[in-house]
Parts: structure tokens; C-alpha cells; sequence
């Protein structure tokens, strides 16, 4: 639950000032978009396998009410059993609900986006059951008592000598700094809690309505074991993740991986389909599968951002956005971050609170040229703006009345060519008091706004029109 | 809260949503495998072998002449393990050990491999009473014994096979596990670890 309004410009300014997180974000963002784009590369079909995803995307949203009918039919078929859950805490009174009734003192999650939305470890924990995050980087945020920085890699703005001190402080071990040390000291610490969890959560990649099956994609093993070795497991899936045919898998499992970390193929994909059988040695005994709604109906309404629907949580838009690359992770206030944050969290909660979201965008539209299922983030983003602007009456203060004159100005000198030079050559003189060294400093209000972050470069005394003429008609207009 | 009430609330929600344009965008169904392309069957095994070897999966080839049985023997040997967990499979019934009831104890676990994808060096497990998910999981060092006539071209090649193996879903397996390489991390600076939680070291013999 969203409590007070998201701050993107204050929370920006803090990240911005932050050289450790910096350099962090521009080492990571550099290495994902790298690794992305040579994985992307060896697949000819790239382009068909976007087209194709969408497609069918756009089918399961459509018709999402008969999907979640028959996904509820194929997983009850099994033996399992679906809950459906309108809002957050409805989908996190159904998880504890279902521990209260077989008595669950230990639960082991692996990485999943969702139960972050619905903050279901909060609610596990004041319930007195013992929960464990057990994806490394979910883990040490679990630890530090933090939030995940990105979807992917949760705990990127975390340094090794962080981690090191942490680690030391909370299992009584050497400050090791080799990365191998802590993550062996990991493996012994949450090994434990696996053999002794009886309750298994994850979340889910993909759904199949046709089988009934569940999607688990990761690296690290932890989602295996969290779903084979407890007694219980328990799904929680948004609404959205439904995929009709199971061979259609193999289109979204391509994309995935590929986007996410440039990997060819995830270390570990599972594809459970319904409880334990006969006659099996290991596998949960009852299998659990939570619908999440959490205002995803609400969205499918609208056609300009129903799109928004199709992610499959990738994160391939934070990795190429300008924009994360300079604020990261936190600056979005809840999990979601980055472009996908951007249209997101706007739409799955209060609209006033989060209204900063849909500008945090320079709508370059990186985004939308990496994303895997095609989303037009530029378009979203827009349509977003959009609303915002109405329901807070054009922004109706100051800032929207300078904007509207300023742009009112603005579209006046640029069609007039007269003006436009004239302009040009104005402010040649004006700029005089505020030059240095070719750049602008320290303008006076409203442009102060610029000049307090960075410098503006001056205008110059010879034109750009004017060079062009020398450069190419010569000095009396010939043409060289 | 009622189940109930909130999946009625759900339905409505999304068919009042939708109602307007039923009509769908459907996909085009287009099939990813190439029928037409003609599959060399070593080039897929040396394929399988790059790829898994490139994620840091380790794999033996069995020679003509050499017996399974005594390579893995020997395995177990070299890795100087004390105890073993394995699959009930006819090539490992006459091992120099016994199968580990414990698995959280076990050195190594060995299983087989249904199938393999050249294109990504993934190893298929199905789960069965025979075939138990934790063997290749809970030990620190995982081997699995390949054949392969069972290395397929790419991810839809696979599902394409396990289509055809499963006409009737309803016989679709409990966990179908993908494998490619050993259990990775790369969530500390982005350093590569191995072993966080699965395998460290993952062996694959090719038969």
C-alpha cells in the first residue's frame, strides 16, 4: 500500500548525490544492455518472436475471463486449488489463511515480484510465521531490511564490502570480500531454512490454461527448491501471466531470458504442473495457486494503456532507460522501477500519489524498442500524462501556467523565421552577465530551474545559419 | 474476504473491460521448427557440448569402447565422494555404490536426461517415481547421463517433441526441470558464483 506521494524529483536528487550508487548503476546498466544485445543478436527470428508474443498477448488480455476459467479448470483438474484475490490484502489474507490451517511456522520464498506488490512478507511476519527470502539479492535486502533496487538484480546497490560487513555482523563470520566466500555462506545459511520450511511461495514466470502448468525462471536454484522440498507450495500469480498453449512457452521462455540477463536460456526453468503424484519421493503434497487482480482489471479497461498488461517482467527497459541509469531503483518508490515503473505503479495504485511517475521519462522510446512484447512505452506514457493533467485540472498552479505560455512563446518565434533570428541575436546580448567560458550560469528564475542542476551552452554571436551560408555558399553565397 | 465474491468481481470486471471489442488480434500461430531442415545429428551434440561447456558445464563423451558403468565409477572416484544419490536407471545398477537415501547428505547426484537443446545447452528432466526432482538439485555436484538421440535443435524443437510425447495433457508430467549448467548468482557486483543454492558443478556424460 502506497501512504504518502511518490517524490520522483526529491528521491532523484538524493540518488543523484550518491557517487558509490553512481558508478554502481552506470557499471550495471552498461553490462546488462551489452550482454542483452549480443544474446539478441544470434537469434534471427528476433523480430517474429516479438510480433508473435504480442499476438498472443493481446488474445490472452482480451479474453482473460475464459483464460482464468479454464487455467482454474486445468489446476483443479490436478488437484490443486486456485483462490482468487481482488486487492492486496486479500491475496496476503489468503497465504496466511492457508499457513494458519496447516499450521506453518517456516516459509521459504523465492523471488517474485507480485508478493513484493503485495507486500506478503509483511503480513507472514506479523503473523508470527517465520519467512525467508532465499534469492541471494532478495536475501541480503531481506537482511538489511531494505527494498529491491531493480527486478532483476535486487540487490545491486549493495557494494561486496557492504555484503561482506553485513554477513559478518549478522552470522558471526569473517569480513570475507570474495563474492564465492559470501555466497558459500549464503548457501549454508538458507540451506537450513529450506530443510526446515514447511511452506514453499513463489511466484510465477508464466501460467498455461490449457495445462495447468506454472513457469519458473531463475539462476540461482533456490525457486526449485522452495517449490520441491516443503510440504505446501504456493503460487501467487498477477492476473496478466496467462499463457493459452503450452508450446507457446517456448516463444516466451526465448524472449525472456535473453532480455533479462542476455542469458540464452535461464540457469533453471521449472514447469510444475499440479501437486505431487503417486508414487513420487519429492514435490509438494498441495499446490496452491493465487489469482492477484490488485487493479489489473481496472487496467485491461482502458485500450491506450491496456498494453501495459503484456509485460513479462523482463527488465530490459530499466537496463536501456537514460533515466534509471541515473536515478535507479528507489527513485520510483515501489518495486516496480524504471519504465516499466513508470507506467505501472500509476495505474495499479493511487493516481494523485503517484503522479510524478508518467514525467519520470524523456520518451526516447529505448524502452519500447527493446521490450520483448513490443509495449509502446512513449504512447502509455503520454496517455498517462494525460490523465494526470485532467484530474489535476491542467496542473492548475503556477508551473502549468508558465509551461502553457512558455510553449504558447515558444511555437510563435519558431514558425516565424524573422523572430527566430531576431531571438537568436537578442540573446546574444542578454546572455552577457551570465557567460563563462562558452556556458551559461546562474540565469534568473524561471530558467534558474535549469542552471541550478547544470550549465546551458551560450548562444552563439556567429549563427548556425549563418556558418551554413560561409560553410557552403561561400562568403557572397556561392556555391563551392 | 470471499474467494468467492472476489472472483465474481474479477470476471465482471474484466468483461465489462472488454466487452466492446471482442474481436481479437489473435496470433498467427506461426511454428518456430523448421520441418524442412535437415538435422545433423553430430553437429547437434558438438552444438550441446559448446554450449554447455560455455556456461560453465563440464561433459565427458563415452568412448566406443568405454562402459558407462566404469566411467561413472570413476567419476564418483575422482570427485573422491563419500556417498551418492542416483536415479533407479538400468545403467547404474551394477555401480561400485549404493543410491544414499538422504539426498541433503549425498556428494553427488546422478540421473538421466530425457532430453537436451543444442541451442542453449539445456539438459530436460522429467519427474516420475523413478526420476525424483531433488537428485539433481540437492547435492553440490549433479551428473547426468545423456543419450544422444535425444539432443533436440532449439527450445521449440523441444516443445515440439514433448507435444508429441504428451497427446493427452492430463499425463503431462508433475515437474519437467530445464538445467542449463551449474547454479549461478551473479547478484554480488555482478560477480559470477557458482553454487548458491543448486549444484556448483554440473557433468554431463553423452552416451
Amino acid at each position: 500500500m502506497i501512504t504518502e506521494r511518490i517524490d520522483f524529483k526529491k528521491n532523484s536528487v538524493e540518488a543523484l548525490g550518491n557517487p558509490k550508487l553512481k558508478k554502481a548503476l552506470v557499471n550495471f546498466t552498461d553490462r546488462s544492455r551489452a550482454s542483452r544485445q549480443k544474446a539478441v543478436s544470434g537469434v534471427s527470428e528476433w523480430e517474429e518472436l516479438r510480433s508473435e508474443a504480442r499476438g498472443i498477448k493481446e488474445e490472452v488480455i482480451k479474453n482473460l475471463d475464459s483464460y482464468l476459467l479454464e487455467l482454474e479448470k486445468s489446476v483443479t483438474r490436478l488437484g490443486g486449488k486456485v483462490h482468487w484475490a481482488k486487492n492486496a490484502e486479500e491475496a496476503s489474507a489468503i497465504v496466511v489463511d492457508i499457513a494458519r490451517k496447516n499450521n506453518v511456522k517456516n516459509v521459504v520464498k523465492s523471488k517474485s515480484m507480485a508478493t513484493e506488490e503485495i507486500e506478503l512478507n509483511r503480513h507472514l511476519i506479523s503473523n508470527g510465521i517465520n519467512t525467508v527470502e532465499t534469492d541471494l539479492g532478495e536475501y541480503i535486502v531481506q537482511l538489511c531490511d531494505d527494498h529491491p533496487f531493480h527486478i532483476i538484480t535486487p540487490a545491486i546497490h549493495k557494494t561486496k564490502e557492504d555484503i561482506s560487513k553485513l554477513f559478518s555482523e549478522k552470522f558471526d563470520v569473517p569480513e570475507y570480500e570474495d563474492p564465492q566466500k559470501l555466497t558459500n555462506i549464503a548457501r549454508k545459511e538458507l540451506r537450513e531454512k529450506f530443510l526446515s520450511a514447511d511452506m514453499g511461495i513463489s511466484g510465477v514466470n508464466f501460467a498455461v490454461a490449457e495445462t495447468g502448468t506454472i513457469a519458473i525462471v531463475e539462476n540461482e536454484g533456490n525457486a526449485r527448491l522452495a517449490t520441491t522440498f516443503p510440504d505446501i507450495h504456493v503460487a501467487i500469480m498477477g492476473i496478466e501471466k496467462i499463457v493459452p498453449k503450452l508450446k507457446q512457452l517456448s516463444i516466451f521462455l526465448s524472449l525472456l531470458a535473453r532480455s533479462a540477463t542476455g542469458q540464452k536460456s535461464s540457469t533453471y526453468v521449472s514447469l510444475i504442473t499440479g501437486p505431487r503424484r503417486e508414487g513420487e519421493s519429492d514435490g509438494p503434497q498441495q499446490f496452491h495457486l493465487v489469482f492477484v487482480d490488485n487493479g489489473r482489471s481496472d487496467i485491461a479497461k482502458s485500450e491506450e494503456t491496456r498494453e501495459s498488461l503484456y509485460c513479462i517482467r523482463c527488465g530490459a527497459c530499466i537496463n536501456i532507460c537514460p533515466v534509471y541509469r541515473q536515478v535507479g531503483g528507489h527513485s520510483y518508490g515501489l518495486v516496480y522501477s524504471g519504465p516499466i515503473g513508470a507506467i505501472i505503479t500509476p495505474q495499479l495504485n493511487d493516481p494523485q500519489k503517484t503522479a510524478d511517475l508518467p514525467f519520470a521519462s524523456s520518451l526516447c522510446g529505448a524502452c519500447r524498442d527493446v521490450c520483448p512484447v513490443k509495449i509502446d512505452f512513449p504512447h502509455v506514457l503520454l496517455s498517462l500524462r494525460q490523465k494526470v493533467v485532467e484530474e489535476t485540472k491542467g496542473r492548475a498552479n503556477l508551473q502549468g501556467l508558465m509551461e502553457k505560455i512558455a510553449f504558447q512563446v515558444w511555437s510563435f518565434v519558431f514558425s516565424k523565421p524573422f523572430y527566430y533570428s531576431l531571438t537568436g541575436r537578442m540573446m546574444v546580448f542578454l546572455q552577457y552577465f551570465y557567460q563563462k567560458d562558452n556556458e551559461l550560469r546562474g540565469l534568473p528564475y524561471p530558467f534558474s530551474k535549469w542552471t541550478k542542476e547544470k550549465n546551458f551552452p551560450a548562444f552563439s554571436r556567429k549563427p548556425f545559419r549563418k556558418r551554413w551560408k560561409e560553410q557552403y555558399h561561400g562568403k557572397n553565397g556561392i556555391m563551392r | 474476504m470471499n474467494s468467492k465474491e472476489s472472483k465474481a468481481f474479477i470476471l465482471q470486471n474484466l468483461r465489462s473491460a472488454l466487452r466492446e471489442d471482442k474481436e481479437m488480434s489473435r496470433s498467427t500461430g506461426k511454428v518456430f521448427v523448421d520441418p524442412q531442415l535437415s538435422i545433423d545429428q553430430s553437429k547437434l551434440q558438438n552444438d550441446f557440448i559448446v554450449n554447455f561447456e560455455m556456461v560453465s558445464g563440464e561433459v565427458h563423451l563415452l568412448g566406443e569402447k568405454e562402459n558407462l558403468t566404469e566411467k561413472i565409477n570413476e567419476l564418483i572416484r575422482e570427485l573422491d565422494a563419500q556417498s551418492v544419490s542416483f536415479w533407479n536407471m538400468n545403467s547404474l545398477k551394477s555401480l561400485e555404490f549404493t543410491s544414499e537415501i538422504d539426498l541433503a547428505n549425498a556428494d553427488i547426484g546422478i540421473t538421466g536426461a530425457d532430453f537436451a537443446i543444442a541451442d542453449t545447452g539445456t539438459l530436460v528432466l522429467l519427474s516420475s517415481p523413478e526420476q525424483p526432482r531433488l537428485t539433481s538439485l540437492l547435492p553440490p555436484v549433479h551428473i547426468a547421463i545423456l543419450e544422444k538421440e535425444n539432443i533436440v535443435l532449439d527450445i521449440h524443437a523441444l516443445f515440439a517433441r514433448l507435444g508429441k510425447s504428451y497427446e493427452n495433457y492430463d499425463k503431462l508430467c508433475s515437474c519437467i526441470s530445464f538445467i542449463t549448467g551449474p547454479s549461478r548468482t551473479a547478484d554480488i557486483e555482478l560477480n559470477l558464483t557458482l553454487g548458491v543454492h543448486g549444484p556448483g558443478r554440473a557433468i554431463v556424460v553423452i552416451v
